[in-house]
C-alpha cells in the first residue's frame, strides 16, 4: 500500500474521497462501489479517510440522537384522537 | 390507499428520529416538540393520501421539513444564512480534501476521542440552515440525494453542493475546535498546480 497518496498525487485522493462520499450517500451503484473500494485499497491516506468518513457519520448519528419525551408522545396521541377525520383536507401537507 | 387507523401504529416508531432532527433544526426543545406534533397531525390527516408500500419515514420527514421551512423558520432568532454562492476550490481542503477526513489520521483519531455528543450537536447547529438540513438528512438520517431533493424541492445537484459545503464547514469547525484544545496542529494546505514558481 502506498503510504503517501494515490499515485503520489494528493489531488487523486481528493477525487477518490469525493467518490467515496457519493458512494456512501447512495449515489453510486453497488458494482461501482466495489470497484471504488478496490481502487482505494492501494492508497493508505484514502483508506484512512474512508474509515474516518464512516466513523464521523456514526459519531454524528449517535450525537444527534435524542429520544422524544414521553409527554410529547402522549400529547400527540391525544391530539390525534381529537381530530375529526370527516373534516380533513389531504392537500394540507 | 392507506388507512388512517393504521397511522399511529406505523408512524410512531419514527418519533425519536423526527424529534432529533427537529431539535437540530429549531435548536430549542419547545419548538422541536411543536414541530413534531404538527408533523404527526398533518401526517394523520393526510395519511389517506399516502401510498402504501412507499417510504413512510421519508414521507414523514418531508412533512417535517416542509412544516419547518414554511413556519418555524420564521420564528428562529438567527436569520437564515445563505452563502451557497461562496467560492471554494478543491485546494481549500487542508490535506486530503475529503470532507470529514482532512486533518491527518492520528490527529483525527485524537479529535474523535475528544468529541462529545454535545460538541457534535453544537457544530451541526452552527451550520447555516441550508447546509444543516442537507447534512442532517444525509449524514444523520441516511436519506439518499434523490429523497432529500424531493423533501426540500430542489435539484439533486443543489443537495450535493450543500452537502459538500456543509461537510467542509463541519470539518473546518472541528479542526478549529481541535486547534483550540491542542488536539491538532495546523496542516499545510496543498498548493494548486503551477503555483510552485509563482
Amino acid at each position: 500500500m502506498n503510504s503517501d497518496s494515490c499515485n503520489s498525487d494528493p489531488r487523486s485522493c481528493v477525487l477518490a474521497i469525493q467518490a467515496v462520499n457519493s458512494a456512501l450517500d447512495g449515489f453510486v451503484p453497488a458494482v461501482q462501489l466495489a470497484q471504488l473500494r478496490g481502487g482505494i485499497n492501494d492508497c493508505l491516506p484514502c483508506v484512512q479517510a474512508f474509515d474516518m468518513q464512516i466513523q464521523f457519520r456514526v459519531a454524528m448519528a449517535q450525537g444527534c440522537h435524542e429520544a422524544a419525551p414521553e409527554s410529547l408522545k402522549i400529547r400527540i396521541s391525544e391530539a390525534m384522537q381529537r381530530i375529526d377525520l370527516s373534516q380533513i383536507d389531504v392537500t394540507d401537507l | 390507499m392507506a388507512n388512517q387507523e393504521d397511522f399511529a401504529q406505523q408512524a410512531m416508531e419514527y418519533m425519536d428520529q423526527l424529534y432529533s432532527t427537529a431539535m437540530r433544526m429549531t435548536r430549542n426543545k419547545a419548538d422541536a416538540e411543536d414541530l413534531v406534533q404538527e408533523t404527526y397531525l398533518k401526517g394523520y390527516r393526510g395519511f389517506a393520501g399516502f401510498t402504501e408500500g412507499t417510504n413512510l419515514r421519508a414521507w414523514l420527514f418531508r412533512i417535517l421539513t416542509n412544516t419547518y421551512i414554511n413556519g418555524y423558520r420564521k420564528k428562529q432568532r438567527r436569520p437564515v444564512e445563505t452563502d451557497i454562492a461562496e467560492v471554494e476550490d478543491m485546494y481549500g481542503y487542508r490535506r486530503l480534501g475529503g470532507e470529514y477526513a482532512a486533518i491527518g489520521q492520528s490527529a483525527e483519531e485524537t479529535l474523535m476521542e475528544h468529541l462529545t455528543d454535545s460538541r457534535i450537536r453544537d457544530v451541526i447547529e452552527d451550520l447555516p440552515e441550508q447546509y444543516r438540513m442537507a447534512v442532517l438528512l444525509a449524514d444523520v438520517e441516511g436519506f439518499a440525494y434523490k429523497e432529500i431533493a424531493k423533501m426540500l424541492d430542489v435539484p439533486i445537484g443543489t443537495i450535493m453542493s450543500r452537502l459538500h459545503r456543509g461537510r467542509k464547514r463541519l470539518q473546518d469547525q472541528l479542526q478549529e475546535y481541535g486547534r483550540q484544545h491542542g488536539l491538532v496542529d495546523d496542516v499545510r494546505e496543498p498548493q494548486p498546480v503551477g503555483s510552485e514558481n509563482s
